[in-house]
């Protein structure tokens, strides 16, 4: 939130909760999808391997990012 | 006090749904539709997808309060018609108002703090304090409601906490509501004010491409992924394994407050870890446990007293009490409970004067 002046701080939270629910729209969807097809319990590893891939790609780019050094 | 109130009451709507719903959809479709059970969870998130930044954009022009206000009672009004509506179509209408609503009103309710509270430290840690003794309280007392007096009784207490909220807002002293004034530049409404623009929204995405806020925007993306499994399939797991609504709701009660002590460590965390990095690494580890935790239950559960995991039921300790120490009723294999909510939901499903028939699937 420091990242953005005090007139943009209600953008930024909007977006913020516009992500989250659109993650809670796609990923109760996906793993109905998967769990219908494979079983519930492939569902919560598939989701959750997404989710670990997808945070391996956030910390890389994390690292090369200069604004964060 | 009324300031505070809010935030216990509105900010953990999210939680106690994502308890509700999930077994709601199984009542009406089971367990064996697990597609349908997530388009009727998802569903409740569509409109404030949608729309978020639109209510935001609303709230700039006509006062957080007064837009938290309508849909307050907007969303005690659809939380109280789900009993009465048991079919998938109301029921997915249904969650599209009420998520709009629960959504909007929190986004309002932060602003409407955040603004008056000035952003007092002293302040916002108590504000948090009584959102996580809310985020215990809610999901346990609906859960209680659920199962001690079935479906209808646990929708009517979501109603009546959401009518708390709504009170709570209305009760906020008029002096304490600069910010009202200051957001309402323009206080009439007009009907094409409503109408979203395009230009607000692409204004809002261009942020994304901030390094801090892209960062924030993509850990929000995968953290949901770990925290939806809690509130759409991991109560479905649950409750096919016997445990109870109460139950779910004390676990989530509890992780509540276990969240208000790791809010309150970190700022001695990022003393040694930068910001950053103990988001991605904290996001990282609720994601890896999540799975495992959910999962390792069922492998244990149908060998009885079989301890052959143990590290896996260390974990789970974690999650979940230990099986020795919960009620007969709720033992992975009994039935019972099970028995219970379906015995609640062809009662919720038969209309007045019916005798029987319209058995549900659970």
């Amino acid at each position: 939130m420091r990242a953005v002046r005090g007139d943009q701080q209600g953008k930024v939270a909007a977006l913020r909760v516009t992500l989250n629910r659109l993650g809670t729209v796609i990923f109760p969807i996906l793993m109905g999808a998967i769990a219908e097809f494979f079983g519930l319990e492939v569902s919560f590893y598939v989701v959750g391997g997404m989710g670990l891939l997808a945070l391996v790609w956030v910390a890389l780019w994390a690292a090369k990012e200069a604004s964060f050094r | 006090m009324p300031i505070y109130a809010t935030g216990f009451f509105n900010g953990n709507i999210y939680f106690m749904t994502g308890i509700l719903m999930p077994l709601w959809a199984i009542i009406l479709v089971g367990p064996e539709e697990p597609f349908l059970i997530g388009l009727i969870v998802a569903s409740r998130q569509f409109a404030p997808v949608l729309f978020s930044i639109q209510g935001g954009t609303l709230m700039d022009r006509f006062g957080a309060r007064r837009i938290m206000l309508a849909l307050g009672l907007m969303g005690a009004v659809t939380m109280a018609a789900f009993p009465q509506f048991p079919f998938v179509g109301a029921v997915m209408l249904l969650q599209l108002l009420s998520g709009f609503a629960e959504s909007t009103c929190w986004i309002g309710s932060q602003a409407l703090v955040g603004s008056v509270l000035r952003g007092n430290p002293v302040y916002a840690g108590r504000l948090s304090f009584f959102l996580r003794c809310g985020g215990f309280a809610g999901p346990l007392l609906s859960g209680y409601a659920w199962h001690a007096f079935g479906p209808e009784a646990g929708f009517y207490f979501m109603a009546g906490w959401i009518f708390c909220g709504w009170l709570a807002g209305y009760l906020v002293p008029a002096k304490a509501q600069p910010s009202d004034a200051e957001l309402t530049p323009k206080p009439t409404a007009k009907l094409r004010d409503l109408v979203p623009r395009a230009s607000d929204y692409i204004e809002t995405f261009k942020m994304a491409f901030i390094p801090a806020v892209g960062l924030m925007a993509a850990c929000t993306m995968v953290r949901q992924t770990g925290s939806v499994m809690q509130v759409s399939f991991y109560p479905v797991w649950l409750n096919q394994l016997g445990v109870t609504a109460f139950d779910i709701g004390f676990m989530v009660g509890v992780s509540h407050i276990v969240s208000a002590g790791s809010s309150l460590s970190v700022g001695t965390y990022t003393r040694w870890v930068r910001e950053h990095w103990l988001l991605v690494a904290t996001i990282g580890l609720s994601v890896l446990f999540t799975p495992p935790a959910a999962c390792s239950r069922r492998r244990s559960a149908p060998a009885g007293r079989n301890r052959g995991h143990p590290a896996s039921d260390h974990r789970q300790d974690l999650y979940l009490a230990d099986r020795d120490h919960l009620p007969a009723r709720i033992r992975p294999g009994d039935q019972h409970a099970a028995d219970d909510v379906a015995q609640h939901a062809r009662s919720a499903r038969r209309p007045a004067g019916q005798g029987g028939g319209a058995a549900g699937h659970a």
